[in-house]
């Protein structure tokens, strides 16, 4: 599990033993301030570190361009000029500022369309992918967390732990195949790739089962690979509680054992998990190249991929700035969110 | 807390938005008219991209291939051995001094839109190319050496031509002609996608209906392309983002052919009853390049290739040290034919076969004595030294993410090896590769083109004034080959023109300008049980993806007179059943919460 909560360090906040509610508001201002600020400087930091980056990595995006079609030197001269290749590297940024700051995130080498067009009709159907996959793995492993923990060492949590542990290990691409394989070709129930039938489908409801149909498979296999991190956040976390003194006092109150772990045990174990789940809302909107690669969901991870391959600059440095928003706003609603459901880090 | 409100809401969430999220996705119906029975539809499986459908800007291969089925060129490459014949045009003439070409267009040709095809189009269409330079990017050079381009009348196009231009029929096969009643609209051609309406007018076999970026493209057969209406009703090109999956989406039948398969793949399909797969003898070739250490065309060195690349006779014993049969054997599985020159043989008329006498050959022997009387002298450890008395080692670039080349590579070394030449193999991304040959900083390297019908572009990329550029392959400088290449390009003779091709090639193989290895088959197969086979270009043995044409798709004929395919755009019983399914697990996970939430009852307060 590589994926451990960053933002559990004790927010220090200068109110005394008598705190008192305005002094706690104004920290709590200060507090979401500083966070933003932090992010907004992360973001920045992306935007220069990203534009240097990409352009130090191997490739032409004109030998790319020009790969598969005939082309003359004066062609190409003509291409370095309208992409601003033949300006020094300090000019070309101050452009891509100048124009990033009017809202203009440039014009792709090799789609030759708006890079914020490109990305926006990419990004629908990412979120539909990650989004699904997010809320049944966090579903299906808070579930099986709490279960597991609850009666750990059994036969369920033996079971339940070790295979999620292995779709967690096995290589994505494999799975995904592997998927295709038994249930698109041998059991021809689902399409093997792609988001829509080709050419689309008449009317508007069937072309809603539709996208639901081609969502099954690919949901489905990033959720089997990712689920075990929710399952084994939750299932340590509650077992770090089961010996905790409330849970003899509720016992003793007459709470049935359900009662106990759901009211009592469940919450106090949750804030680990939420926290992760925050940060990876935040890298949704990456998708998942590898299952977007199998079953050719036109997804922004993709895009992002087939890019770096080129290398389009325009669009790398675009998407690069949407996945680092999506990253930073939802750490910084994290830092927020923690508080808010922790009431020992607010008081701190 | 946080637990009672989270889990209900949770649960709504799952059921709604599942429900109502994929609804913005949904793709509106390409084709609203219902058709009597199900279209017979081709689907063809691509992995590579498509950038732009706009013609005047499309480069990448996928993008091209659809310009030649959605517009007629004025020539087109055949479907026997790709010798360019009428398209638009059906015959022309050269003036006498050869500066001015007269094209005839055929008599009442129309667009899909019912207007008719005029020479006016076809002047249009290389004018704007002429006049702005947003549309001279995929194409420019095809129209670079036209002076001027006029309609004489509704059915003459004159070309008038700075110098004599022999390849003029490979230019004019190389653009796909637009409609000016349209085009003459269109302001920014830049930014222009050719997407923004549909059906897109075109002139080809087929008409563009639909287009989804990344996922697919939608063709319908053209009623009123000239040389008829093709057999199938509609041509469609899916995207699968790797070959596994295409292959699997050709074993279920939601794709109908699938090219570019590796050779395991080509074999794993042999078996199947309802496929048949094709290796088809293609338009590429695969070499090693060297760095025979050329100045640039200003004069500036090039790089720092190993001084022993400089000898024509150390090449010539390099490429007697190569067993290319070995390698088709061991690492292409069979698939791919020994090489001679850089026009592969799917163009007959101008491929290169030397004389038995002037043959390299494999032969280590040869290679040694060739490289003693050279003046390389074998050191007490096995490695010759050069003409400073340093030991040979040449670095050989592989692309790290292609096993072909780095099989090759292996043999390659211990071949070299046995003749006393140092090999070190670099390991390197294939765009690392690229940026190292264009800048000169190899001594070996894998590389390959694919090759145009007219045999002057590949010819070009062997003269001294590209090397050190993107466009050079073997940054090969001969005088006499340039001056060859400039005869062939001015003479409009045939068969001279012929003779001073293979000529020019003659100096490339003689002087050994590259390693020249194979040349590559396109590994195909497709769907038997609904397809007879593919019209291939060349007829004989060809490729059925990628032709410089519309041959295969244009003739595509669905096996038996009832349609082959199912399908196309509603949902199977067994798609209804896996959503409902689905739906049901999902409902099944809801009910099982919220009765878990029930049975804790209201009374359970502490």
């Amino acid at each position: 599990m590589t994926d451990m909560p960053v933002t559990t360090e004790p927010v220090v906040e200068l109110t005394g033993d008598e705190a008192t509610g305005r002094s706690r508001a104004i920290g709590t201002a200060r507090f979401v301030l500083t966070k933003i600020a932090g992010g907004l400087v992360s973001l920045f930091l992306v935007v220069v570190l990203g534009f240097f980056l990409f352009r130090a990595l191997p490739g032409n995006p004109i030998r790319a361009l020009t790969g598969d079609s005939q082309t003359s030197l004066e062609q190409i001269e003509r291409l370095k000029a309208e992409w601003s290749l033949d300006q020094p590297l300090l000019t070309q940024f101050f452009d891509y500022l100048g124009d990033l700051l009017h809202g203009d995130l440039g014009t792709s080498f090799k789609y030759k369309q708006p890079v914020s067009d490109l990305i926006a009709t990419r990004l629908g159907p990412t979120l539909l992918l990650t989004g699904t996959a997010l809320i049944l793995s966090v579903a299906l492993g808070l579930w099986l967390g709490t279960r597991a923990a609850w009666r750990h060492g059994g036969r369920f949590d033996r079971w339940s732990t070790s295979s999620a542990l292995v779709l967690w290990s096995v290589p994505t691409f494999w799975l995904g195949l592997i998927m295709l394989m038994v249930f698109s070709v041998g059991l021809d129930l689902f399409p093997t790739a792609g988001m829509n039938t080709p050419g689309g489908v008449e009317g508007f409801g069937p072309a809603v089962l539709d996208v639901a149909h081609h969502l099954v498979l690919p949901a489905v296999t990033l959720t089997a690979v990712v689920y075990a991190q929710y399952l084994m956040v939750m299932r340590s976390s509650l077992l770090e509680e089961m010996n905790a003194d409330y849970l003899t006092t509720a016992r003793a109150k007459g709470l049935t054992d359900d009662q106990v772990r759901r009211r009592h045990a469940v919450p106090n174990a949750l804030l680990p998990t939420i926290t992760i789940i925050f940060l990876h809302t935040g890298l949704l909107v990456a998708g998942a190249v590898t299952v977007e690669t199998v079953f050719t969901w036109p997804g922004l991870g993709l895009l992002t991929y087939v890019a770096i391959g080129f290398p389009d600059y325009p669009l790398l440095q675009g998407s690069m700035i949407v996945l680092a928003s999506a990253v930073v706003v939802m750490n910084v609603l994290a830092d927020i969110a923690y508080r808010f459901f922790d009431p020992r880090v607010r008081r701190t | 807390m946080i637990t009672v409100p989270l889990r209900r809401w949770a649960t709504g969430v799952v059921l709604v938005v599942s429900a109502l999220v994929t609804a913005p996705f949904a793709a509106p119906s390409g084709t609203p008219e219902a058709h009597a029975q199900e279209p017979v539809t081709l689907r063809v499986a691509y992995t590579s991209d498509i950038d732009t459908l706009n013609p005047f800007q499309a480069t990448l291969l996928v993008s091209t291939q659809l310009g030649r089925n959605m517009y007629e060129f004025l020539t087109i490459n055949g479907s026997k051995d790709s010798t360019p014949e009428g398209g638009l045009a059906e015959r022309w003439e050269t003036s006498s001094d050869n500066l001015t070409w007269k094209f005839h267009i055929r008599e009442g040709l129309k667009w899909s839109d019912d207007q008719p095809i005029t020479a006016k189009d076809v002047a249009f269409t290389y004018n704007l190319m002429l006049t702005n330079e947003d549309a001279a990017t995929a194409n420019g050079v095809a129209v670079a050496n036209f002076e001027s381009v006029k309609a004489t009348d509704d059915r003459t196009v004159e070309i008038k031509t700075k110098a004599p231009q022999a390849s003029m029929l490979g230019s004019t096969s190389e653009v796909p002609i637009v409609p000016e009643h349209l085009w003459k609209d269109v302001k920014d051609i830049k930014g222009f996608t050719n997407t923004e309406k549909f059906p897109v007018v075109g002139s080809g076999p087929f008409i563009l209906t639909a287009y989804q970026e990344g996922q697919s493209a939608t063709l319908e057969a053209n009623d009123k392309f000239w040389r008829g209406r093709p057999k199938i009703d509609r041509l469609q090109y899916v995207k699968y983002e790797s070959t596994d999956a295409a292959v699997q989406g050709l074993r279920k039948g939601d794709v109908d052919l699938v090219y570019r398969l590796t050779a395991n793949q080509y074999k794993a399909l042999q078996g199947e009853s309802t496929i048949k797969t094709s290796a088809g003898n293609n338009r590429r070739y695969t070499e090693i390049i060297m760095n025979p250490g050329n100045p640039k065309k200003d004069g500036s060195p090039f790089g720092n290739g190993a001084a022993v690349l400089k000898d024509p006779q150390f090449r010539q014993a390099l490429a007697s040290a190569i067993d290319v049969q070995t390698l088709i054997d061991k690492v292409f599985q069979g698939l791919a034919v020994p090489a001679t020159s850089v026009i592969p043989p799917v163009f007959p008329d101008w491929t290169y076969q030397p004389d038995d006498s002037a043959k390299h050959g494999f032969d280590l022997g040869k290679a040694n004595s060739l490289l003693d009387a050279a003046g390389y002298p074998k050191g007490a450890n096995g490695v010759r030294t050069d003409k400073q008395g340093n030991p040979i080692n040449l670095r050989l670039l592989v692309t790290s993410d292609d096993t072909q080349r780095q099989q090759m590579a292996e043999f390659v070394k211990g071949w070299f090896t046995q003749i006393g030449v140092g090999v070190t193999t670099e390991f390197k991304a294939s765009n690392q590769v690229n940026d190292d040959t264009t800048a000169g900083n190899f001594d070996l390297s894998f590389s390959g083109w694919s090759v145009s019908p007219d045999p002057d572009y590949q010819l070009a990329q062997q003269t001294c004034a590209v090397v050190g550029t993107d466009l050079a392959d073997s940054n090969f400088c001969d005088p006499e080959f340039d001056r060859l290449y400039a005869a062939q390009q001015a003479e409009l003779d045939k068969t001279r023109r012929k003779d001073l091709v293979q000529q020019a090639q003659g100096i490339l193989y003689d002087k050994v300008a590259a390693l020249v290895l194979t040349y590559d088959k396109q590994l195909e197969a497709y769907r038997s049980d609904r397809f007879q086979p593919f019209t291939t270009q060349p007829e004989n043995g060809g490729i059925i993806a990628n032709q410089s044409g519309y041959w295969s798709y244009f003739r595509a004929t669905p096996v038996g007179a009832e349609t082959a395919t199912d399908d196309s755009g509603g949902l199977s019983t067994g798609a209804v059943i896996a959503i409902v399914g689905g739906a049901a697990v999902l409902l099944v996970g809801a009910v099982f919460l919220v009765t878990r939430r029930r049975k804790a009852g209201a009374d359970e307060r502490e």
